[in-house]
């Protein structure tokens, strides 16, 4: 009986949302089966309802938007020039400085100290400029252009620092922290390929430290308010150098760690950069004095597809807003290596300048870090977010 | 004379942006139109539909022109919607009842039934059951796809896609039946 009832529901849909006049044998069954005279009543109701309350507002024009977003920015020759300029000028100061410093220069005047070449900020160059219509039919992938700006400022650490995942706020010990390894630099041209293989995981771990990590915000994020398209960023820090990596390649979410932030710890959430997988898990940081806040802390939990040993570093979180990051949604992630207690403290900063290379946007990425402390501020299109994180270390609980 | 579909396809798959974005003034309101009926927010809906061309422009070289465009169009459309829901789950979401207030005070001239019960219970049953099962109720009973298209978009057999109407119809009728009258 059942079945039969089944086989008649399609038409007692079709009857109240298309108006179908019921089949002979439906009508018949429906007179004499109380449960499908019933779905019949029910069904009327219900169709009438969701048809009645389907209420769809004006659809935006959305071709300007995705228009911007696939089509190649036109470079500003003005921009170009200045740039030029900037060049020379810098050129003919560092001539002079150079030529100051030679032999023929004056005996007991004070050298002054030259930046090493690998601390000095380096820029990939926007690839040049081809209108994205030249590429038509010619079988050419259009790439569009690219631009990193790094600064290698932070002094060496010693070998055995510590690396330790951070939960917000006491509470939870983390059992796992992991030894570091040695990352390879990344040179300023450095291919995404390379680029991938360098950020690869944390190897190894140690369970026999047992130090309970305790992060918490020491500024109010400022409005939490777009920032500009910066996509995601993704800043390793490393040993001796840092790292950075631009996950704005359209980085797939999966997850939502905004708006979870507030009332619900340990949110976790996929991001791919290449072809690899990183998931954070990111704990709650509500600042308790405004009950807003944006900032939390992030734990590197697995980069699959390259190892499957728990990276297990440690970082603080940035978004704007309450949406969740998904493509396009201004995010930076900054991977920090906290020291233990006994190590040197370690200060340095860095920024850079991230490039949407869909939306032809940029944000800078500020890190300022004084011992475990470090300062993060996004600035964009728009109101600039900043947040801090403290680390603070609690030996064995 | 204005091109069809497969014309403009034909074109932006060579690379003409002119005519992609004479597709998407096309389509995009019926995009947007789908994308906000499965997730009742104007704005994570202009998203989608942002996305949703986004995604075709970069893969319109693989569309075979013998398939609707409109259900390609729809089929990437719910598929962020889906994976927009499923990332949803890990989030707390507002409480629908203040979504369902809010909207009513939109000029759509149904705010009269908006605030009943029975259209508010509706809305919080239609945002909780599984977004698989309510893309389903949108494309069939909202929008009125047959089954053929309806598989099409959401990639299964006709037979499957039937199958899941079914549930989902039975879903909303035991979440709903408090709600609903007896005859």
């Amino acid at each position: 009986m059942r079945n039969r009832c089944e086989a008649f529901e399609d038409a007692i849909w079709d009857r109240v949302r298309f108006g179908t006049d019921l089949p002979a044998d439906a009508r018949a069954h429906i007179n004499q089966c109380a449960d499908c005279a019933r779905a019949l009543n029910e069904a009327r109701q219900l169709a009438g309802v969701m048809l009645q309350g389907d209420c769809v507002p004006p659809a935006p024009d959305c071709r300007s938007a995705v228009m911007a977003r696939i089509a190649p920015r036109q470079r500003q020759p003005r921009l170009t020039w200045a740039y030029a300029c900037a060049g020379l000028a810098i050129a003919s100061l560092a001539i002079g400085a150079i030529m100051s410093l030679g032999p023929g220069h004056e005996p007991g005047r004070q050298n002054v100290a030259v930046m090493p070449q690998s601390a000095q900020p380096k820029l990939i160059g926007p690839a040049p400029h081809r209108d994205v219509h030249s590429y038509a039919n010619t079988g050419e992938r259009y790439n569009p252009p690219t631009r990193m700006v790094k600064h290698r400022v932070m002094p060496k650490t010693p070998e055995n620092i510590m690396v330790a995942s951070v939960v917000n706020g006491p509470g939870d010990v983390v059992g796992n922290i992991p030894v570091p390894e040695i990352r390879a630099e990344i040179a300023p041209d450095t291919t995404e390929e390379k680029l991938s293989a360098a950020t690869r995981p944390v190897a190894s771990t140690s369970a026999a430290l047992a130090d309970k990590y305790a992060a918490s915000t020491s500024a109010a994020p400022t409005a939490p308010a777009p920032v500009g398209m910066a996509g995601t960023a993704l800043s390793a820090v490393g040993d001796d150098t840092d790292t950075r990596a631009r996950m704005d390649d359209s980085p797939r979410m999966t997850g939502s760690v905004n708006g979870a932030l507030a009332t619900t710890p340990n949110v976790t959430y996929d991001s791919t950069y290449n072809a690899d997988v990183f998931t954070f898990s990111v704990a709650p940081n509500r600042d308790t004095a405004t009950g807003k806040g944006d900032v939390g802390s992030v734990v590197l939990a697995e980069k699959r597809r390259v190892a499957t040993k728990p990276a297990g570093e440690s970082g603080l979180f940035w978004t704007a807003g309450r949406r969740a990051p998904a493509d396009d949604r201004p995010v930076a992630i900054v991977i920090a290596r906290w020291t233990p207690p006994e190590a040197r403290p370690v200060s340095y900063g860095y920024d850079y300048t991230d490039y949407d290379t869909v939306t032809g946007r940029t944000t800078t990425v500020s890190v300022k870090r004084s011992g475990n402390h470090v300062e993060v501020r996004l600035e964009g299109k728009d109101s600039p977010v900043k947040g801090s994180v403290d680390h603070a270390t609690i030996p064995n609980v | 004379m204005a091109k069809s579909d497969a014309d403009l396809v034909e074109l932006a798959q060579s690379g003409n942006l002119r005519a992609f974005d004479e597709l998407m003034s096309i389509h995009q309101e019926r995009v947007y139109a789908l994308a906000y009926r499965m997730l009742s927010n104007p704005e994570d809906a202009s998203d989608v539909q942002q996305e949703t061309f986004v995604r075709a422009w970069k893969s319109i070289g693989r569309f075979r022109r013998d398939a609707e465009l409109s259900t390609w169009l729809h089929r990437i459309a719910v598929n962020i919607c889906l994976s927009m829901k499923k990332r949803r789950e890990f989030t707390v979401s507002e409480p629908l009842f203040e979504d369902s207030i809010r909207l009513s005070h939109e000029p759509c001239g149904v705010a009269t039934l908006e605030a009943t019960e029975t259209a508010m219970a509706l809305r919080n049953v239609m945002a909780a059951i599984p977004a698989h099962y309510r893309a389903l109720l949108v494309l069939r009973e909202i929008e009125g796809r047959r089954f053929e298209e309806i598989a099409r978009i959401l990639g299964c057999s006709e037979q499957s896609a039937r199958t899941r109407a079914s549930k989902a119809r039975k879903l909303l009728r035991d979440r709903m039946r408090p709600y609903l009258e007896e005859e």
